[in-house]
């Protein structure tokens, strides 16, 4: 890597400093000061206007504020240099042409799961049948009522087991309800699991669409998007290899990009975020950051209270199936944070 | 209760021809998939009809001495579309219940897998039956001109095996014991389809198995086609499409029964 930055004999840009170890470099072109990641150089500042460059950039009238975005919480991240394919489609509800906004609203919702015994035998299914007896069920969400508008990120936090998974899956409409009502409006993305559809014998540019194609997504596949999800997950060089040659780490990040390059109405994360390199956990963060704060509406389900506590503007926590909370977010944390003090 | 997602606003899952692309896409991606690594490749399809086909023509044409003309392309005609009914059906016991994951985290509807493994095994049972019938045509002689209406006459068939295979599919989600049963069911019946004898050598009494029989009701105008070059009588070929239209109607009750509450039987 040239230390100067030099593009073709032309000095873009010259660095003063690097920061955070050797992941950024601070530059400064024409009176403006760039912080900029160590794989963006040569930088060439027009990257930002086109949005090519391929980690966040900060820019700041001074060195010192500079690197102090840096150092920031990469939650308060603000740039969001990605490419332009990362935005494509998304739009806000009043241009969608029905000028309805994107809603989510559950009443008495119940969902309720029927038990399979281990083993079930064929007289004890005959007994069953002329008995008339209907299965045994067991309730994993209980009396749910839900509204949810534009501009809310809902975080919903409780313990293992209080239904927080089953209630984005009933929210997404993949589990239906035995009780109540479920009324959305807009398009859904549910990210519960990452990497479905993966086959590691294929490449990971065949997996990219395959993937697609679980998420019900085939329509949104192109060259251009496929180009940046591996872009963004740095495989362009292994785009045609077999994502069982890939390390673990690679073949998470291709998961979490394929999941990242999305722009539905009402976006479902469980757990999503992304697993790797510091280098890349960053640049992933900012992404999702990103993401999340452009999307009408969020459900982010995270063990992890630091990215609920700086995305999400109401708080729900979730005990024995039920909504035992539901409040804005630092009061609702606050309140799971002492009710399970030493558990959370 | 109600359960609604405004379809105004659905998300891309929505629209009868964005699943029908994506079904069609995961079952070619299934047919590559099938023989990566493999030397022979795509070739091992014609493995086994053509080993089935050997082996039927030596006992059934040398040993046992059946009174048929040109019988190696009277089995080539019969066993070619049995093998994509039967292995369609048996590869659907699994569409579902070996995608638990996917099918409990996407909102992808279940119906489209059934309906990519169809596809994948209609993509080899072309492959197939169009290399073997090149191959019999070599050795048994060039087919009469009707066998270009093949398409249409297999037409039923491939109806009638999509509407089966999803109702097979979705039972067999709810009753695990149903991919056993049609193993045996299906080894039974292929001795009751008329693929290896013809319908003049089963005795008057016992020809309604044949004659009331929908599995031979598919197969029966292939072979006249192939083999008789005739086409099949409008009697014939307008029951076969009753019976595959009826398979429809019964694939979509049973699917609408079921697709419901078929996540948590996963």
């Amino acid at each position: 890597m040239n230390e100067t930055g030099e593009r073709g004999g032309e000095a873009a840009e010259t660095i003063v400093a690097r920061h955070q170890g050797s992941h950024y470099a601070v530059l400064r072109h024409a009176d403006r000061f760039y912080g900029v990641a160590l794989d963006d150089l040569p930088f060439d500042p027009e990257r930002i206007r086109t949005g090519s460059c391929r980690r966040s950039v900060h820019q700041a009238a001074s060195r010192a504020e500079v690197e102090a975005l840096i150092d920031a919480d990469p939650w308060a991240w603000s740039t969001d240099p990605l490419p332009p394919v990362f935005h494509r489609g998304a739009r806000p509800a009043a241009a969608r042409g029905d000028g309805r906004e994107p809603v989510v609203d559950l009443r008495g919702a119940v969902v309720s799961v029927p038990v399979r015994p281990a083993a079930e035998t064929v007289k004890r299914r005959l007994i069953h049948g002329i008995r008339g007896e209907a299965r045994r069920c067991v309730a994993l969400l209980r009396q749910i009522d839900l509204a949810v508008r534009p501009g809310e990120r809902v975080g919903i936090v409780g313990r293992n087991g209080s239904g927080k998974t089953t209630l984005l899956k009933a929210v997404a409409g993949i589990y239906p309800l035995a009780e109540g009502s479920r009324h959305v409006v807009g398009s859904i993305a549910p990210v519960i699991a990452q990497g479905i559809g993966f086959d590691h014998e294929l490449s990971a540019a065949t997996n990219i669409k395959l993937a697609l194609a679980h998420m019900g997504r085939l329509e949104a596949w192109s060259p251009a998007l496929q180009e940046a999800i591996l872009d963004f997950a740095e495989l362009g060089h292994r785009a045609h290899l077999p994502v069982q040659l890939l390390s673990s780490g690679q073949q998470a990040r291709l998961a979490f990009a394929v999941t990242l390059f999305q722009t539905p109405d009402i976006l479902i994360l469980d757990e999503i975020f992304a697993t790797g390199d510091e280098a890349f956990l960053r640049r992933a963060t900012a992404a999702m950051t990103a993401r999340i704060r452009t999307t009408p509406i969020v459900f982010l389900v995270s063990h992890n209270l630091a990215p609920i506590e700086a995305l999400c503007t109401r708080c729900l926590m979730l005990a024995e199936g039920r909504i035992a909370a539901d409040g804005p977010t630092a009061d609702v944390l606050d309140l799971y944070r002492r009710t399970y003090r030493g558990a959370a | 209760m109600t359960d609604r997602t405004d379809p105004a606003a659905q998300g891309p899952a929505s629209g009868l021809r964005h699943l029908a692309r994506t079904a069609l896409y995961l079952g070619w991606v299934r047919v590559q998939r099938r023989y990566v690594g493999s030397s022979l490749g795509a070739l091992w399809s014609l493995a086994n009809p053509i080993a089935t086909t050997l082996i039927l023509f030596l006992v059934f044409a040398h040993f046992m001495r059946v009174p048929i003309a040109n019988y190696g392309l009277y089995l080539v005609a019969g066993i070619i579309p049995w093998t994509f009914l039967a292995t369609t059906l048996n590869t659907v016991t699994q569409s579902l219940t070996s995608r638990r994951d996917v099918l409990q985290s996407s909102l992808v509807p279940p119906i489209v897998f059934v309906i990519a493994d169809v596809a994948a095994e209609l993509i080899m049972f072309a492959l197939a039956y169009l290399a073997l019938l090149l191959l019999a045509a070599l050795v048994f002689g060039a087919p009469a001109a009707v066998a270009c209406a093949l398409p249409i006459v297999l037409a039923p068939l491939v109806v009638f095996t999509g509407a089966v295979a999803v109702a097979v599919a979705f039972l067999s989600v709810y009753f695990r014991d149903l991919p056993h049963l049609l193993q045996v069911f299906l080894a039974m019946m292929f001795w009751l389809v008329p693929v290896v004898y013809s319908v003049d050598m089963v005795p008057e009494p016992f020809r309604f198995i044949v004659n009331y029989n929908p599995f031979a009701l598919m197969i029966l105008p292939s072979i006249l086609v192939v083999h008789g070059g005739i086409l099949p009588s409008a009697k014939l070929f307008a029951t076969s499409v009753g019976m595959a239209g009826l398979a429809c109607l019964a694939a979509w009750w049973l699917h609408a029964r079921l697709r419901r509450d078929l996540v948590y039987h996963l």
